[in-house]
């Protein structure tokens, strides 16, 4: 990844909340922000809150679009996405 | 595709997304790997950067090796060749890493992080007779090992 790879930071939180680049969405419109980065060959930086908890369903709803839309994903424990790394 | 081997990949798919200990997860899913074709062993690994790692098993033990360095054995080869490795008698491939003193036949087939060639995961599934394992099961256990994804990205 170099420092002009697009970047699409995705957040989940414990009460079912998803933001898009901090913006409240939904699995539609996330669709399409995933369509459009991997269009541009960008990356998913995924934040969830609460990580060692139970997921709300909204997260696996998320994650299976990640993996449909085949954007690579970085995952981070905290929301400044500061510790993003590749799954494993 | 034959009903049950759909309903089999709904169910591989829900386990792998749902939420719950992941090994828990792991298992249930090596479970459904292993009923669906009749399997002896099934196992679920990790690939780090240096280690696989077994996350769970259905079968008759626990493997000999729960945890080897990522070029060992026929899954340092299908992480190295990024492709699944069939062997149809272990006795006579060098690379076979002793899982189960009686297995002949070996499949391992690699998961892939999503939108990348990288190996974070593998589906190992052994027989205690040779030449067990036909393309079609080749299709079908990479059918499982690519429905069971979320198991990785989802922690």
């Amino acid at each position: 990844m170099n420092k002009n790879t697009p970047i699409l930071k995705i957040a989940v939180f414990s009460d079912g909340r998803l933001t898009v680049d901090g913006v409240p969405s939904s699995i539609q419109s996330l669709r399409e922000s995933l369509r459009k980065t991997s269009e541009q060959h960008g990356v998913v930086w995924y934040y969830r809150e609460a990580g060692q908890k139970e997921p709300p369903p909204i997260a696996t709803d998320v994650i299976n679009e990640v993996i449909e839309a085949h954007v690579p994903i970085r995952l981070s424990s905290k929301p400044d996405y500061s510790d993003s790394v590749p799954p494993n | 595709m034959p009903i049950v081997v759909d309903n089999t990949l709904n169910q591989i798919r829900s386990t792998a997304a749902s939420g719950g200990d992941r090994a828990e997860r792991a298992k249930r899913l090596a479970e459904l790997i292993r009923k669906l074709g009749d399997y002896r062993w099934v196992g679920v690994y990790d690939v780090g950067a240096e280690n696989v790692s077994i996350i769970a098993w259905s079968g008759p033990g626990a493997p000999e090796h729960p945890t080897f360095p990522v070029s060992k054995g026929l899954t340092g080869a299908a992480i190295h060749e990024k492709r699944a490795i069939v062997v149809g008698d272990v006795r006579n491939d060098p690379r076979y890493l002793t899982a189960f003193g009686s297995t002949l036949s070996e499949i391992v087939v690699p998961v892939f992080a999503p939108g990348e060639q990288r190996v974070i995961g593998t589906v190992d599934v052994e027989s205690e007779q040779a030449n067990a394992f036909s393309s079609r099961d080749q299709q079908l256990i990479e059918q499982c090992a690519q429905a069971a994804l979320p198991l990785w990205l989802l922690r």
